[in-house]
């Protein structure tokens, strides 16, 4: 992936992490002075094989997404490792109703139900 | 030696906190299995002492000087880089926090309660500003459930559990290499939770409606490993349908643990595990090696 990227691959990328998502046919639209429909999708595709973009299918059409996210593109490994060391989610550091991480199993919430209704039939 | 004499003194200081944490914790453990038919609150107050006891245990060792060191040059940065992995997920949170949107804020007292599209469940923090956040769906719910959740956080607030939670987990992290530290902090949890869900049923709902939204909310979840114990909201459900003490004072509690620490910590320090000399902190030649 640290293969420089051509004029024209670098516009494709640009485009891509601006749609966040995108087929072909939306880049080549979007693209100032375009090259033929053809080029830009084995420009696209030659992206894939360096790393740069993946693709899925979504119904008929291949749509195109960048691999590394926005805010990483450029950065260093280290750069990354450092950013993700302040990357969190909230509820680990607040006091959460539930904790989501320890949630019971089918078998414990079938019993747990009935537990509940047998209280609920008791009056509690 | 084959590192600097202040890193062998600190992993020995480690070494001995680490053996006495084992006493503090048990200590802990006998007090809250005799308070287990008392109030969550109490046995919490149990744990809180326990584990806000433990950080004094290193100066405690080191007020009588360095008695034993390992030279072991590795501990010390191996227990650094440790206790950074452990503390990660609480700054990271905190930080995420800050930037956590939150909206529809209506304040009480100093405490704004809010909705937020960003959190799966009903969640507080904060202790000078709490705040407490419901998730964006929470307007869905029935009013009932919904004030309980509400007075389940709420209940946190009061009791301040995010502030000595936060601190127990400092502890945690610097002691991250001593199961039983993980345990006590554990317990604590479990049983802020208890407590907390003791304060809503203390407002008139029915148990089985209340146990009904935590089941509601926890269904669907990917369900944590099997431990044996049952997941913590089983454990909840069968504490609140179920009949015991539900007391919330805790103050004689606080009280009997703050003593019995103020007491502990001096006779652990004092309590000399090691007999050797600080004399022999110097290099010695290696048996057979001729200097």
């Amino acid at each position: 992936m640290s293969d420089p990227l051509s004029r024209r691959e670098r516009q494709i990328m640009d485009l891509v992490y601006r749609f966040d998502r995108a087929t072909v046919a939306e880049v080549h639209e979007s693209m100032e002075d375009a090259p033929t429909y053809n080029a830009v999708r084995a420009l696209m595709g030659t992206l894939v094989d360096k790393g740069h973009l993946a693709f899925e299918r979504d119904g008929r059409r291949y749509v195109y997404f960048p691999t590394v996210p926005a805010e990483d593109a450029g950065s260093s490994a280290l750069e990354r490792v450092v950013r993700s060391f302040f990357d969190g989610s909230p509820a680990k550091a607040a006091m959460a109703l539930l904790d989501l991480d320890d949630a019971p199993d089918a078998d414990e919430l079938a019993a747990l139900e009935a537990a509940i209704r047998k209280a609920r039939e008791q009056g509690r | 030696m084959s590192g600097p004499a202040w890193m062998a003194i600190g992993a020995g200081v480690l070494l001995d906190a680490g053996l006495k944490a084992t006493v503090v914790v048990g200590l802990g453990a006998l007090g809250a299995r005799a308070l287990r038919h008392r109030s969550a609150a109490a046995r919490h107050a149990v744990w809180t002492g326990t584990l806000l006891t433990l950080p004094l245990l290193p100066f405690a060792g080191l007020a009588r000087g360095p008695e034993i060191a390992l030279d072991l040059p590795g501990v010390l940065p191996l227990w650094a880089v440790g206790a950074l992995v452990a503390v990660q997920p609480l700054v990271a949170g905190l930080l995420a926090l800050r930037r956590l949107r939150v909206e529809g804020v209506q304040t009480a007292g100093r405490t704004r309660v809010g909705r937020s599209a960003a959190v799966a469940s009903p969640l507080t923090w904060g202790w000078w500003r709490p705040t407490v956040v419901l998730p964006a769906d929470a307007d869905g719910w029935e009013p009932v459930l919904r004030d309980a959740a509400v007075a389940h956080e709420l209940a946190h607030v009061r009791r301040a559990d995010w502030l000595v939670h936060c601190v127990a987990t400092a502890v945690v992290a610097l002691f991250w290499f001593h199961p039983a530290v993980w345990w006590a902090r554990s317990r604590l949890v479990l049983e802020a939770e208890h407590a907390a869900d003791d304060a809503v049923l203390a407002t008139g709902i029915a148990p089985s409606a209340y146990a009904e939204l935590l089941v509601r909310l926890a269904s669907g979840r990917t369900p944590a490993g099997a431990l044996g114990v049952g997941s913590q909201v089983g454990q909840r459900v069968h504490a609140i349908l179920g009949e015991r003490s539900r007391s919330p004072r805790r103050g004689a509690v606080l009280a009997a643990v703050t003593l019995l620490a103020a007491l502990t910590v001096p006779a652990l320090g004092a309590w000399p595990t090691w007999t050797a000399a600080p004399e022999t902190l110097t290099c010695q030649p290696a048996p057979g090696v001729h200097p």
